[in-house]
């Protein structure tokens, strides 16, 4: 179907097609909107793709995504250096730093435990965080997994990993609670639970 | 406006993964139909008033919509979150066994409520068994029979004799266990120990109620992993990634200095079975 095509658009689709959640039909989409596009927006666009090919870095320490390492965060000496709190993603740290409530240091895991999926506790950055429970003086590990089934098992598996190697670190997980705008009615179980369980003292 | 045609359906939610923004396509088992593909729209905003409804190993309620090429989950409620298989690691993995295993040896849309029967059984049978590797063996054997596939244990699989209790050999290829004469013939025949045969036999004829009190000693949980997990791999033409996982939690604990799984009974508590 493609035949008719210049080889470099028949290209672009197939980089698209590989995308998570791209289908064939809407790469071709998106090439052709991007055929329309003016020329200094397609070079902007082809600036910043080659930008995360040659500028990012794993931060050493916290294996965020940065442009140096150490990362901003693990670079700036106002961090309590004691507080470090566990994500999935780096896009899990920036919807954290959004709140403003956090003032520790992070570490990344660049996924969460999926058998379905084949991924293992050793495809992810848990080693490393054992490794700087060793040497860092760290007071509490904060684990902010996604509240899921995947989630949960990491956590799970990240506390004994830690406890394994620290039996006195204090360990926190985020608490559970009913989602913003959400009707009481419409929780499920688990979500109701550890609702119950997480309450909080009032004033 | 076209009527939207609803169907009511209770289901298990056996694999599931994102797709654009904010939604996810789910892997159902469903006691009406069988297995189906369904699409979830939106439950991975937070705010969601489905998606905890709609998490691995739940059983819930559905109200699914005919759409082009998926169904549509248009609401959704827990019946039974089996709520300790996520608070622990290995009871978790083996959810994830019994899900793995019912999403490859079921087809689409074939209705099977023995198979939802024996799933959301062995579900809640995994939330409180002291030894869940037990839940496994006994899910696996059944599901077997149920999927068509079950293992020949009564009489040798090659020359249909009747087989005594020791001295037989088991062979994937062949379909289940061989008489001493037939053990030689296939190239992959395993050693079969007269207590795991035992227990085989009693796993695929009785009740989970008698079977679920089984105590097993680890060398004998072992030799039965080894043989159930050689049969189904044979069967599937490939690994399972949830016995992947298992082995890597054990080999994890291993080198973290942790203790496996207590044993809880040291020796195996002989048991009879009857053929069927
Ligand atoms: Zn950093
Ligand atoms: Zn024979």
């Amino acid at each position: 179907m493609t035949t008719s095509l210049p080889a470099a658009v028949g290209r672009l689709i197939d980089e698209f097609s590989r995308l998570p959640g791209i289908g064939p039909k809407t790469a071709s989409r998106l090439a052709f909107y991007l055929l329309r596009m003016p020329p200094a927006q397609a070079r902007a666009l082809s600036e910043a793709l080659r930008g995360i090919t040659e500028g990012i870095v794993h931060c050493a320490r916290c294996h965020n995504l940065a442009e140096s390492s150490p990362c901003p965060v693990c670079a700036d000496p106002g961090r309590d250096a004691g507080l470090v709190c566990v994500v999935e993603e780096p896009l899990d740290v920036q919807a954290l730093e959004r709140t403003h409530e956090y003032r520790g240091l992070y570490h990344v895991l660049h996924g969460a435990i999926s058998p379905v999926d084949r991924i293992g506790p050793a495809d992810l950055r848990i080693g490393e965080l054992v490794s700087r429970v060793r040497v860092e003086p760290i007071r509490e590990l904060i684990l902010a997994t996604n509240p899921s089934l995947e989630g949960d098992a990491t956590a799970m598996y990240v506390e004994r990993a830690v406890r394994a190697v620290n039996t006195d670190l204090r360990i926190t997980r985020l608490a559970r609670g009913l989602p913003m705008g959400g009707d009481i009615e419409y929780a499920d179980e688990q979500t109701l639970a550890r609702a119950m369980k997480g309450r909080s003292e009032r004033g | 406006m076209s009527r939207v045609h609803l169907q009511r359906s209770e289901a298990v939610v056996l694999r599931r993964h994102d797709y654009g923004e904010a939604d996810r396509i789910l892997t159902l088992f469903t006691r009406e139909r069988g297995k189906l593909h369904a699409i979830a729209k939106g439950v991975r905003r937070i705010a969601s008033r489905k998606s905890g409804h709609l998490e691995l190993f739940t059983r819930c309620r559905l109200l699914l919509a005919r759409g082009r090429n998926l169904e549509v989950v248009t609401q959704a409620e827990t019946v039974d979150a089996y709520g300790p298989l996520r608070e622990d690691l290995v009871r978790t993995a083996y959810a994830y066994h019994l899900a793995e295993l019912t999403d490859r040896l079921t087809a689409d849309e074939n209705p099977s409520p023995g198979v939802f029967d024996l799933l959301t059984a062995m579900l809640g049978a995994l939330t409180v068994a002291e030894e869940p590797s037990l839940v496994a063996r006994y899910f696996e054997v059944r599901l077997l029979g149920l999927a068509g596939y079950r293992p020949q244990l009564f009489h040798c699989a090659l020359c249909q004799q009747l087989l005594a209790e020791e001295g037989n050999a088991f062979s994937p290829s062949g379909g289940g266990a061989l008489c001493p004469d037939c053990a030689g013939r296939p190239g992959d025949a395993l050693h079969l120990d007269g207590t795991a045969f035992r227990v085989l036999r009693f796993l695929q004829t009785r009740d989970w109620s008698d079977a679920g009190a089984l105590r097993l000693s680890p060398a004998t949980r072992g030799a039965l992993e080894r043989l159930t997990g050689a049969y189904i791999e044979q069967i599937l033409e490939r690994d399972l990634s949830s016995m992947g996982f298992l082995r890597s939690l054990r080999s994890a604990a291993a080198s973290l200095g942790l203790a496996a799984a207590p044993d809880t009974a040291p020796a195996d508590r002989p048991v009879a079975a009857e053929p069927a």
